[in-house]
């Protein structure tokens, strides 16, 4: 603001005070930098007790202006290079914010190496993409737009193209009160538009508010994924599917506190990829070989194919996975994986094949359909 | 956001000698309608004052980060922690005069230690400023009543997605403790796991301050107990653990009941000494 009023000091003031009182124009009249708007905030909450606060970066506060103007960004394919591709095309709503694929499509049909990620309580997340290689959601959602592979495009020509477009001024107007299209404010607004994609209402919610009841197999399922296994506990052990060491019960996903929230789970390469590095691309630590980041479980079921290159087609194919007596053999699994045995002696998790079809029937009660469902995620 | 006519002062000053006052007081009229956005902070004042507990992670006088600083424990076995957690709770103070004691609502506090920081600092909430204390007390876990029921889900630190979550029947674990060790002896390598919870598990503690002083919460300042939580006494006790055959334990056993009087012990909370800020 103050930068702004050196602007008027060295104006005439013959000149000046007409401008001013020109200054408060009614909604709808040309965009103008004298103008300012003010913008409404957006709160964005779990609204479950218990669950941790959100994160929300104090330069770039949500505001409704501003989540329509990312909305708007989010589902514009001219965004892209050749105008094909949009953050939507590999983030649908219905397919709970991912698109399907094994790995995603970028511009010309190009394949890129990693599958899309669900853009599920963002504001819960301290690290973004496979490998954490940005802090922030407001950088993040800049990469696709110049990534070669996905759209192709440069930040540069995205703000040329909004620049040029009188409805995308107003709106960057209405959010930042400039009009004035810059990367970071394009940036920003697509961030504040992620943040809104809160999803806390599937039937295990419902069930933790204490509005609905979990069958015997949902709740027999829900004790296995929160157990670590003990088989020396007692006489007969305790019984675990060992999921809650690091897709904690409540997010659903990892720690997020720096990298505490990215394991190597043995996952092979993707249908013909290489062995992806994961966090040693970003670290450069040999130790962090294949580490990827622990991605929530809401929603689960609608996010098929899993893992990041879509190796496995099925929740089904998840839970062989983990129970594979192969597992512990691969190099670099967590040890959180390889030390979770169900009897005692052996070398794989040995679920049996009901209690990986309980894993399974609670996984499903993390579907939030009220969110694949919601209006104001949609294309405006 | 909220609007702010702070046009006004900077034009009155900037102009306020020039002759045309009268135009500009006319226009200063429309100016104070338009909607500004703040970019001010609020002012700070002396009226607040904190108390905070830090525990600095350590192992036998030095500092311990997660992932990065391998120790040695009591039965020269060395130990690299990955993660390590544990929760401080119900934590009272006893007045050094009256004898009368305070305690912390919600006192339920997530100690997580992480690779880039060997500390972390715990805030006290709504301590009276007209004490003097002298005593503290608290407890490493969660109690009984907090831990068998989810109604006291968004007390304090007791959220879920830290990695702390157990299940429903079971409570919450009450100290975490994931990494790697080396065993000389046998010349082992392996995988430690110590996820130690149940309710026989839970401690309290009580211990003087007389040695640091009185902690007098006093405003504009911050009053900080300086701690270290000594890693290496979670392995003490008579056998001492040996990592090579206790690596990997949660359950509710005589194992895990000696770590519990292990972190119940003094030498792992060290009190060191109380520091004041003023701000």
């Amino acid at each position: 603001m103050h930068v702004a009023l050196g602007k008027y000091s060295v104006v005439p003031l013959i000149v000046a005070i007409p401008m001013l009182l020109l200054s408060c124009k009614k909604d709808g009249a040309a965009p103008d930098d004298t103008v300012q708007y003010t913008q409404t905030p957006v709160t964005i909450s779990s609204g479950m007790p218990g669950y941790p606060a959100p994160t929300i970066p104090s330069d770039n506060p949500t505001t409704e202006e501003g989540v329509l103007l990312g909305r708007t960004l989010f589902y514009d394919p001219k965004l892209s290079a050749d105008g094909t591709i949009s953050c939507a095309s590999c983030h649908q709503l219905s397919k709970g914010m991912a698109d399907g694929l094994p790995v995603s499509i970028g511009i010309r049909g190009q394949r890129t190496n990693r599958s899309s990620m669900p853009l599920i309580n963002l504001a819960w997340v301290n690290k973004f993409f496979w490998d954490g290689r940005v802090n922030s959601l407001e950088e993040q959602s800049l990469h696709p737009i110049d990534n070669p592979q996905e759209m192709g495009n440069s930040i540069g020509n995205v703000v040329s193209y909004l620049q040029g477009q009188p409805a995308y001024v107003t709106m960057f107007s209405r959010a930042f009160n400039t009009s004035r299209v810059n990367p970071n404010l394009v940036a920003k607004a697509i961030a504040q538009f992620e943040r809104t994609l809160v999803s806390f209402n599937s039937k295990y919610d419902r069930f933790i508010r204490g509005q609905e009841a979990l069958t015997t197999e949902e709740a027999k399922g829900l004790a296995l994924f929160s157990q670590h296994p003990d088989p020396f506990a007692g006489a007969n052990g305790v019984r675990g599917a060992n999921c809650n060491d690091c897709h904690s019960v409540g997010l659903f996903q990892g720690k997020t506190t720096g990298f505490q929230g990215f394991m190597n789970n043995g996952t092979p390469a993707g249908a013909g990829l290489p062995q992806d590095l994961g966090l040693q691309l970003v670290t450069n630590q040999t130790a962090d070989a294949g580490k990827m980041r622990i991605p929530t479980l809401r929603n689960i079921a609608l996010t098929a194919p899993y893992m990041h290159a879509g190796q496995f087609g099925t929740l089904a194919d998840v839970m062989d996975h983990y129970n594979s007596p192969d597992l512990f053999q691969k190099p670099n699994v967590d040890f959180l994986i390889t030390s979770a045995i169900n009897r005692r002696f052996t070398t794989e998790l040995g679920l049996t094949a009901a209690e990986k079809q309980a894993v399974i029937a609670f996984l499903n009660t993390l579907t939030d359909t009220s969110f694949v469902n919601n209006p104001a995620f949609k294309k405006p | 956001m909220s609007p702010r006519p702070i046009y006004s002062q900077c034009l009155s000053a900037r102009f306020a000698l020039t002759s045309i006052l009268s135009l500009l007081l006319s226009s200063l009229v429309v100016l104070s309608g338009c909607k500004t956005k703040s970019d001010d902070q609020p002012t700070p004042t002396n009226t607040d004052y904190q108390v905070v507990i830090r525990l600095n992670a350590k192992a036998n006088g030095a500092p311990v980060l997660m992932d990065r600083t391998w120790f040695v424990n009591p039965n020269q076995d060395s130990v690299l922690a990955r993660s390590f957690s544990f929760f401080i709770s119900n934590i009272k103070l006893t007045d050094t005069i009256s004898g009368a004691t305070w305690s912390e609502a919600d006192s339920y506090h997530l100690v997580n230690f992480v690779s880039d920081s060997s500390y972390v600092n715990i805030k006290l909430k709504g301590v009276p400023q007209s004490g003097k204390f002298n005593k503290i007390s608290y407890a490493i876990g969660v109690d009984q009543a907090a831990n068998s029921s989810s109604a006291f889900l968004g007390k304090g630190d007791l959220v879920q997605g830290t990695g702390m979550d157990w299940n429903w029947t079971d409570g919450w674990k009450f100290l975490l403790l994931e990494g790697r060790f080396k065993d000389v002896s046998t010349n082992t390598r392996g995988d430690l796991v110590y996820h130690i919870g149940f309710n026989t598990n839970y401690r309290t503690v009580t211990r003087s301050l007389t040695t640091l002083g009185d902690l007098v919460p006093t405003k504009g300042s911050r009053q900080t107990i300086i701690t270290d939580v000594n890693l290496p006494q979670l392995f003490a006790g008579n056998p001492l653990v040996d990592v090579a055959t206790n690596n990997n334990e949660m359950g509710n056993n005589t194992f895990t009941r000696q770590i519990a009087d292990n972190y119940a012990s003094k030498a792992f909370i060290q009190f060191v000494s109380l520091q004041q800020q003023t701000y």
